[in-house]
């Protein structure tokens, strides 16, 4: 029996119209509304909503980061438009930054510290015109001046920097009768008292940003240098750095525990925390810690200044900066978001929420009461003065990028500890730095 | 009129027989095995170029070339450079040797242990399922989570390895022990190579354990009927019809192993000196760190050649018949 197939039409109350009819004329129509837009230029009204994006690592004072969100929204209120502030961990940021950077594509503004703002200058906006008002008005410092200035030109806006003074256990040096120490010679004699009442000191000797960072400043305070001022030429192996390795390795036998060589970024934190160490570089993390969950170490940690040598006192830093990716479509939003976000009642807000860990690099803002309320961080806007960035007295390029990566400083005094002579150590240390400079494009 | 209304009802009419006439064509089309198998085949074939060739082909160019992460000007082709470049590097060195000792160790305890494991599971336990549940859990956690677990047990201050090792060494009247697992070079590697062990032992656990169930039992029982010793049985019937299955496993943990990037990351980003760096987190280092993108992908292909080699052997191994 043959059947007869039932045309297909639309329900019956719309006779005539065909499903084919009804899909062609639809898709027609949405065909038609699309290139209007296109033929406008402009997209369409629901998608004209822009979004400001910003990426940053997280702090270690939570309360800055949830200000720097409000700050955003703030704006966009004000500006008509949306934000939104991500912030990941801060080992997950360079890859975040390559990445972006690669794909041309991502958020507008990000976090940029220390050498990244050099390796990416070629994907970063130029800030001259938001940053010199700014810079008349409230005056960079020129720690983070020089390090985000890049070929004449502002490539990030400098946002903070991270202050290391000493961070100690009061009640060992107490108990031991031990004056703070002012020179690294004066803690190598205090901390074998220290080590021997059972409660070391100590800082990274390991694969870990801090430890760089630490020796380094041991390093300046030596004398010693990694690059000369040109940022190009090695100068590591001198007499000055073998004299700072001799101490290095005498500060680890003397006062420290092998446990050094294997902390990361907060090894030292854990180890102040616990109560058993005396004495170590860091920002003030580990008492804002303390205070927040309310340990019993809050009373005892307190900080002091960061120590001298004898070619004087140096410190490091890690300098934080806002970078605008050339690729960004928002490139004037985000202009304007920075030149509302350095004004007052915004910027220093941010530095009070962020509980003093966040170092002011406007010389406005350095006087903020965050660091006067509580006397235990006193020490930290006093360190200005002495800090400088990885590779100073040069500036931190892509070779002191890929000197830091490769930890060729904390693993030189490694492997004297580990029994290699301390010439070939250092010999060790310029050959893997010059090949660095050949190496690194 | 009449023309008038008789025009809808033709023009229906015709599009039934058109519709009717591409859907038999199209079902006739399909019919073909030859367009039918391509036509299955494309989707996981698009998924495959997009996701594995396509960035495998990009790795590829990238390491025959100087590009730098997000560098305006075009990327020079330079051969073999990189591969030059890095051969006369003294940490990449150190890496190729530290890759080889962690894989080769790693991948040794991994079947040794997985073997075990899987024939004591194949035993009637009490709660077997559960056992078997629970022997999964350190492979289907991620390893993120769990290597920073182990970094815990491995910290030289709160260590509870070293603290119950400790509880030992007190019993019998000794100084307690300060093990200082992540900080000394040999110490180190055997730390990450435990680390990598306790994630990768499940995968051989629960894959030899499939093995051994597809054994027939008339295979033992006629060997039993010879009078065959429990070792007897195990090496010249569990081993031999366990062969392509622990080659299969051998050789995707191998490459696994080779390619781990967490679990080093997590515990020590390479150090002690450099002596636990291995492909993944020197290539980690050179392409993100310091934008290298070149010799980035140059260290992580650098093993290819060799591995597609181990890949050719151990599934020559596994089809090999006796």
């Amino acid at each position: 029996m043959a059947t007869t197939r039932r045309p297909k039409t639309l329900y019956r109350s719309t006779p005539g119209i065909s499903r084919r009819r009804f899909l062609s004329t639809t898709a027609a129509a949405a065909g038609a509304a699309g290139m209007s837009w296109l033929a406008e230029g402009k997209p369409p009204a629901y998608a004209q909503v822009r979004e400001l994006t910003a990426l940053a690592l997280s702090l270690f004072a939570p309360p800055g980061d949830a200000r720097f969100g409000e700050l955003m929204q703030e704006f966009a209120k004000q500006a008509g438009c949306r934000a939104r502030f991500d912030t990941i961990a801060v080992i997950q940021v360079p890859p975040k930054l390559a990445a972006e950077a690669e794909q041309q594509a991502g958020h507008d503004l990000v976090d940029v510290w220390e050498a990244y703002g050099y390796l990416h200058r070629e994907n970063l906006e130029p800030l001259d015109d938001v940053l010199e008002p700014i810079n008349s008005k409230f005056k960079f410092f020129t720690g983070p001046k020089e390090c985000f200035h890049i070929d004449g030109r502002w490539k990030a806006a400098p946002w903070y920097w991270l202050a290391f003074p000493g961070n100690v256990w009061e009640k060992h040096w107490k108990d031991a009768k031990l004056e703070y120490p002012k020179t690294w010679a004066e803690l190598h004699t205090a901390g074998k008292v220290l080590k021997k009442n059972g409660h070391p000191i100590g800082i990274q000797i390991s694969h870990s940003t801090d430890a760089t960072a630490f020796w380094q400043a041991c390093l300046w305070c030596y004398g010693g240098k990694v690059f000369e001022a040109d940022s190009k030429t090695v100068a590591i192996k001198s007499a000055k750095t073998r004299e700072m390795l001799d101490f290095a390795v005498a500060l680890y036998h003397d006062c420290m525990t092998p446990e050094v060589l294997s902390w990361d970024d907060a090894g030292n934190n854990r180890f102040i925390l616990s109560g058993k160490g005396s004495w170590t570089m860091n920002p003030p993390s580990i008492y804002l810690a303390a205070v927040r969950d309310k340990l019993p170490a809050a009373k005892e940690i307190n900080h002091i200044p960061s120590l001298a040598g004898p070619a004087g006192r140096h410190n490091t830093t890690y300098n934080h900066g806002l970078a605008l990716w050339k690729f960004s479509k928002n490139k004037d939003l985000a202009k304007e978001f920075l030149k509302f976000y350095y004004s007052e009642g915004k910027f220093d807000s941010w530095i009070t929420a962020a509980g003093g860990f966040c170092m002011s690099p406007l010389e406005k803002f350095a006087d903020n009461d965050v660091w006067k309320k509580d006397p235990k961080l006193a020490a930290f806007p006093a360190e200005g003065p002495y800090i400088h960035s990885s590779g100073w007295p040069g500036k931190p390029t892509q070779y002191v990028a890929a000197f830091d990566a490769q930890f060729v400083l904390p693993d030189m005094i490694a492997k004297v500890i580990a029994g290699e002579k301390p010439e070939k150590a250092i010999e060790w240390a310029e050959a893997t730095t010059l090949k660095i400079v050949k190496e690194t494009k | 009129m009449a023309a008038g209304d008789s025009g809808p009802v033709q023009s229906e009419a015709l599009a039934a027989t058109l519709h009717v006439s591409y859907t038999r064509r199209l079902a006739d089309y399909l019919q073909q095995e030859h367009i039918l198998g391509y036509l299955l085949l494309l989707p996981a074939f698009l998924w495959l170029a997009a996701l594995v060739a396509y960035p495998f082909g990009m790795a590829i160019w990238y390491c025959l070339t100087d590009i730098v992460v997000g560098r305006k000007q075009a990327a020079r082709f330079i051969g073999l450079g990189n591969f030059i470049s890095l051969l006369n590097n003294e940490v990449f060195i150190q890496t190729v040797k530290n890759s080889f000792t962690f894989t080769v160790s790693a991948v040794t305890l991994k079947a040794v242990f997985g073997l075990l494991l899987a024939l004591l599971l194949n035993k009637d336990l009490k709660f077997k399922r559960l056992i078997r549940g629970c022997v999964l859990l350190p492979w289907v956690m991620p390893v993120a989570l769990s290597a920073l677990g182990w970094k815990w047990m491995y910290d030289s201050l709160y260590s509870v390895i070293t603290w119950t090792l400790n509880r030992f060494v007190l019993l019998v009247g000794l100084p307690p022990l300060e093990i200082n697992w992540l900080g000394q070079a040999n110490l180190a590697m055997a730390s990450v190579i435990a680390v990598n062990t306790w994630i990768g032992l499940p995968f051989f656990a629960i894959t030899l354990l499939a093995g051994l169930q597809a054994i027939p039992e008339e295979l033992y029982e006629a060997a039993e009927v010879d009078g065959a010793t429990p070792w007897y049985k195990f090496f010249h019937v569990t081993l031999p019809m366990l062969r392509p299955v622990l080659a299969i496993v051998i050789l995707f943990s191998t490459i696994f192993t080779f390619a781990d990037f967490n679990t080093v990351y997590v515990l020590t980003q390479g150090g002690p000196m450099n002596y636990t760096h291995l492909f993944a987190t020197l290539a980690n280092m050179l392409a993100f760190q310091i934008l290298d993108l070149g010799r980035g992908a140059a260290v992580s292909l650098f093993m290819f050649p060799l591995l597609m080699l181990l890949v050719f052997f151990i599934l020559r191994l596994a089809r090999r018949e006796y």
